[in-house]
């Protein structure tokens, strides 16, 4: 599914440059659950960038699905986003004038299906699913943070990717909204779906198949 | 199509979110498409109308009065002989006052057109009932008549008026014709004479005619193909009439000329407010351009999150001018009404005749949708360069 050998990224900045992963190689199977753990600042959300197509490395390969990412183009790296990858990040960003069914249904605008019907009922059944089914005219400004994070996940469900990379999900939540997550987490993987998650919490480390620490611009393998 | 359909239900949601900023970007195009939708108006009421009183008269009409003295009938013969070609018609007019009989009916101060065949087409008339002055008619000075509608009316009530007698002054006349009602301007029309509500009786030119003898005229109507042709001639027109004639000049009206100084003023101000109208629209454009750059600074993390789900550089392009063309459309239509409520009370306190039409509507929305895209298209670009890992990382 995921295939990674010596990717670098540096971020330079007024002269300075931050060298955050140096030679990075992955590789993650289909169906597989992988947690990323490490400190702040090691750079997992940056190799989450890179493998969701929204940055492009400094040097190295990435394969994704058999199609050698690092050499696309912009609209082509949108398209991969759009169909392969779901996101979910650490604070859950929405649009703050649509409702909860048109967030979730968000993809969709960039897709190739134009039924908004269509796109609807799936958002719904989506929200249904995560346990929002009584939330679906609200404003995401109106639900709470772990609510919003369900929300996220339907919407990283969407439009069927078969990659999931959410970036710290849990970081804000309470105890009882982790476990609801982590639940959620663990049917998808049930259902066949690969899942990337970075995290600091080692209980929620815990249900992935493999657990790696991000340290030094590269990866650590960790017992699961 | 589809997708434009989601783009601007997608706007429509954000502009429903912020009523208010919508309202504020939009009130410079309001001014000035209420601006341009006035201009366009007054403009287009001054045309119609003006084209109106044209296709009665005919722009290529000239109208040669005399002053005092009467106009020559072989000089009228030598401008027919020289501009044969470029005229259409050559209408002789003589008129007199007189009363009018049939049986007991009479009808006083009824004007006398002695005249030509080619009067009817040259003043536009339309026959009701009977005919008009045939060559016949003037070759033999019958004693034959045409009545205008009114004063046909007011000689026989119960109409049938073709085949009767009417007296003319001392002299009785056949009634050949009778005119229709005549469509007339709304505007005066100058010198150019219409006659009075119809009545009028028309009659051969006649050389111990009632008006004057047939070797000279009081009028004289030259009918050219158009303009151009009228006033190239016009120069030799006044030549031929007025050779070696002392002292005696006639006067030369243009009918489209007088229309034109009719409607100079409404012209002028159109300039000036149209002037004025493009400086508003501009403004508009910057208010547009002003809120849509606050818009896109605000929603740096909305559009990283639509990169984030699969949008490229040109959705988010498409996404923002679509919003800025939308809000301008609507001040566009609030401009629409506002410019027809100011265009109205304006006709009606000038007497200036409006018309809000098509022409009016659709310039003032065109305008607008125009300012939008415009002044929407460099904050969509700056929306495009947004960099998704910079807004999605820590918020
Ligand atoms: N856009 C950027 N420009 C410059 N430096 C950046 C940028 N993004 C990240 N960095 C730097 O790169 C390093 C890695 O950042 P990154 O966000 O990947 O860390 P992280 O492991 O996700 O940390 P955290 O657990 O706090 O989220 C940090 O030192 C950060 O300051
Ligand atoms: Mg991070």
């Amino acid at each position: 599914m995921i295939r990674t050998a010596g990717l670098q990224k540096a971020y330079r900045q007024a002269e300075r440059e931050v060298r955050v992963l140096e030679g990075l190689d992955l590789e993650i199977r289909r169906g597989e659950f992988v947690a990323i753990m490490g400190s702040s600042g090691a750079g997992k959300s940056t190799l989450l960038q890179l493998l969701g197509c929204l940055d492009v490395p400094d040097a190295g390969e990435y394969w994704l699905d058999d199609r050698e990412v690092s050499k696309l183009g912009p609209d082509n790296l949108a398209e991969v986003r759009n169909r392969s990858i779901g996101f979910v990040f650490q604070s859950a960003h929405f649009v703050d004038y649509l409702d909860l069914v048109d967030n979730v249904a968000l993809p969709a605008e960039y897709g190739p299906s134009t039924d908004v019907d269509q796109h609807r009922a799936r958002a719904i059944e989506l929200l249904q699913r995560v346990g929002l089914g009584h939330r679906l005219d609200h404003r995401p400004s109106e639900l709470s943070g772990g609510e919003r994070q369900r929300a996220a996940v339907a919407r990283a469900m969407f439009a069927r990717p078969r990659l999931i990379l959410a970036d710290e999900p849990t970081g804000n939540l309470d105890e009882e909204n982790t476990r609801q997550l982590v639940e959620l987490f663990a049917d998808l993987h049930e259902e066949g779906i690969t899942i990337l998650l970075v995290t600091h919490d080692s209980d929620v480390a815990a249900i992935a198949d493999r657990c790696y620490r991000l340290r030094g611009g590269r990866l650590e393998n960790l017992a699961a | 199509m589809n997708r434009w359909r989601a783009r601007v239900r997608s706007a429509l949601q954000v502009w429903r979110h912020h009523r208010v900023q919508a309202v504020l970007a939009v009130l410079g195009v309001v001014a000035g498409v209420s601006g341009l939708v006035t201009v366009v108006a007054i403009g287009e009421g001054a045309r119609r109308e003006f084209n109106a009183a044209i296709g009665l008269m005919g722009g290529g009409t000239l109208v040669v009065r005399s002053s005092g003295a009467a106009l020559p009938m072989e000089r009228v013969a030598a401008v027919k002989r020289i501009f044969g070609r470029d005229l259409n018609q050559v209408v002789p007019v003589a008129s007199a006052q007189t009363t009018a009989q049939s049986g007991s009916a009479r009808v006083d101060g009824v004007r006398i057109v002695e005249t030509a065949r080619d009067y009817l087409a040259a003043q536009r008339l339309d026959i009701y009932d009977g005919r008009f002055i045939s060559w016949y008619d003037q070759e033999y000075e019958s004693r034959v008549c045409v009545l205008g509608w009114e004063l046909g009316r007011q000689l026989f009530p119960r109409g049938g008026a073709v085949g009767q007698q009417v007296r003319l002054g001392d002299r009785v006349f056949l009634v050949v014709g009778w005119l229709a009602p005549m469509q007339r301007p709304d505007i005066e029309l100058g010198a150019m004479e219409l006659p009075e509500l119809d009545q009028v009786a028309y009659v051969p030119l006649a050389t111990d005619g009632l008006a004057t003898s047939r070797a000279s005229l009081d009028e004289l109507i030259l009918r050219f193909d158009d303009e151009a042709d009228m006033i190239r001639a016009s120069g030799a027109v006044q030549r031929i009439l007025e050779y070696d004639a002392e002292g005696t000049t006639f006067e030369y009206v243009v009918p489209v000329e007088m229309l034109r100084q009719k409607f100079h003023l409404q012209t002028v101000v159109g300039l000036l407010l149209m002037g004025t109208t493009a400086v508003m629209l501009v403004v508009g454009g910057i208010g547009i351009m002003n809120t849509m750059l606050m818009t896109v600074l605000r929603r740096r993390p909305e559009i990283g999150l639509r990169m984030a789900f699969g949008a490229r550089r040109r959705d988010i392009i498409e996404q923002f001018v679509t919003e800025s063309a939308l809000v301008a459309a609507f001040g566009g239509v609030m401009g629409l009404v506002v410019g027809a409520v100011i265009a109205q009370v304006v006709g009606w306190q000038l007497g200036w005749p409006v018309a809000i039409g098509l022409t009016a509507g659709l310039s003032g929305l065109l305008a607008a949708l125009a300012v939008g895209v415009l002044a929407g298209a460099y904050p969509a670009i700056q929306a495009a360069a947004v960099q998704p890992i910079r807004t999605l990382n820590h918020g």
